[in-house]
């Protein structure tokens, strides 16, 4: 009977999530549409422009997801729940998923058009040693024992890895890099077909790391149940 | 004012506590001074004992050789502390948690200095340097990013020091947060060696860290060190 009345508990939660999946699923074909076929070439580069729509918007989300892992360690350091330390490692690790996108995308697009997978640009070596931080920050936690622990030091480390993130953002500003800057002061720069279809890029990737984000922050909410039941019948049968 | 210097009694205490300890642990800033000049031996015989590098090679080398010292250095020290029971008992202290850490940071900055310019020394005579162009510059630059790779050092080996694998995750931790400060130490030896390149906008960097070092653990030290 409890069972049952949990199951019908999860039923409306399962069919929101299908509901918003589905939705995603018609704004990511929109997306593809926008990207790969309705948007114009470049004049110089061609059909080469169109790893822009994915590259561009993976490396902002990505960016994006390090801050809100950042504002959630800061809260854990603060509040000491657990739930906003389940938020900042969500939040990294999407957002590490998506830095490796954006290094990929980033190198498959250089060698055609600068001619190398890999310069020392200011842009892409802060964005490898972001990469690098928060690939030391998973490490870190995985080599913790204790729940509160685990929470407390990665969100101290949380913190000092976030530091970079401004750095990748000025990095064009700060030195000379042949990385162009898309969006600035005076706003954005290319043709309105082309602008569109990065907005629209914009959109479905925060889209996108919104689902996940929730997705993978209850997947957490849950292993810490479980670990905590565990504990607990460990407890009783010792 | 009493209160004020019977504050500067308590980290002054601190600072001879912690440099008692390290002084003590001889073993370990001894093989720390005989590693870096045996990686200067090392780099200069993977070199094909060239008689002369370029000034920009030359402090690249220098930097790496005193990184790859230090780093098994400041985690020795946080490990000991942690195994010892010291950290345990430097929680008593009557003082806000963060002046461990500054106490820290003083006496293995000046450790590290010695072991550095150990291995500055022995890279002069092994590799051939000239002296360099402005003696007091490249000593003001040495010293100035030894002092904030030990800040950087201090504050993270001790995260580092809870974890199963610190050996491993370490330096994974360190060598990212760090790269702008090597570049910034290499970038203002070369200038110091060779009168090459501009020093300013490095000189700001290694002040940017230095302010970050002063003003962050006051935050974050506390939460970091809890047990």
């Amino acid at each position: 009977m409890e069972k049952h009345r949990a199951d019908a508990r999860r039923r409306p939660r399962v069919g929101w999530f299908l509901a918003a999946a589905g939705a995603l699923a018609a704004v990511v074909w929109a997306d593809l549409y926008l990207a790969l076929i309705a948007s114009p070439p470049e004049e110089n580069m061609g059909d080469l422009v169109r790893i822009m729509y994915f590259h561009v918007p993976c490396a902002w989300v990505a960016l994006f997801a390090f801050f809100v892992s950042f504002i959630a360690a800061g809260m854990y350091l603060w509040r000491r729940n657990t739930g906003w330390d389940s938020l900042a490692v969500s939040s990294a690790e999407i957002g590490l998923c998506f830095t490796t996108l954006a290094l990929i995308t980033g190198a498959l697009w250089a060698r055609p058009v600068w001619g190398a997978w890999w310069t020392w640009d200011p842009r892409l070596t802060t964005t490898l040693i972001l990469w690098f931080l928060y690939a030391g920050y998973f490490l870190l936690r995985g080599s913790l024992d204790g729940r509160e622990r685990r929470a407390r030091v990665s969100a101290v480390y949380g913190v000092i890895a976030f530091l970079d993130v401004p750095v990748v953002h000025m990095s064009v500003t700060w030195w000379r890099s042949i990385h162009p800057a898309v969006v600035s002061s005076q706003g954005i720069h290319m043709p309105p077909g082309m602008a569109d279809a990065l907005w629209m890029g914009l959109c479905t990737w925060m889209a996108v790391y919104a689902l996940l984000l929730t997705v993978r922050y209850r997947m957490e909410r849950q292993r810490e149940r479980v670990e905590r039941l565990v504990a607990r019948v460990r407890a009783q049968t010792s | 004012m009493r209160e004020v210097g019977l504050w500067w009694w308590r980290f002054a205490a601190l600072v001879r506590a912690e440099a008692a300890s390290r002084a003590r642990a001889r073993t370990g800033w001894i093989a720390g001074v005989c590693f870096g000049v045996l990686w200067v031996l090392v780099a200069g015989i993977a070199l094909d004992g060239t008689a002369r590098l370029p000034a920009a090679w030359w402090c690249g080398l220098l930097w790496l050789g005193v990184l790859c010292t230090l780093v098994p250095q400041w985690l020795a020290d946080s490990a000991g502390d942690a195994e010892m029971g010291a950290t345990s008992g430097l929680l008593l202290a009557p003082l806000d948690r963060s002046w461990i850490f500054y106490a820290r940071w003083c006496v293995r900055a000046g450790f590290a200095c010695l072991t550095a310019a150990a291995v500055a020394g022995t890279s002069f005579i092994i590799l051939n340097e000239p002296p360099p162009r402005h003696p007091a510059w490249f000593a003001a630059a040495f010293v100035s990013g030894v002092v904030v790779l030990s800040g950087l050092g201090t504050f993270l080996a001790t995260l580092a020091t809870v974890s199963r694998s610190r050996e491993a995750v370490f330096p994974l931790l360190l060598i990212p947060v760090a790269l702008p400060v090597i570049l910034a130490s290499v970038r203002l030896t070369v200038y110091a060696a060779a009168s090459y390149g501009r020093p300013q906008v490095w000189w700001e960097v290694l002040l940017a860290y230095f302010v970050l070092l002063c003003v962050l653990p006051w935050l974050l030290y506390e939460p970091a060190l809890e047990e």
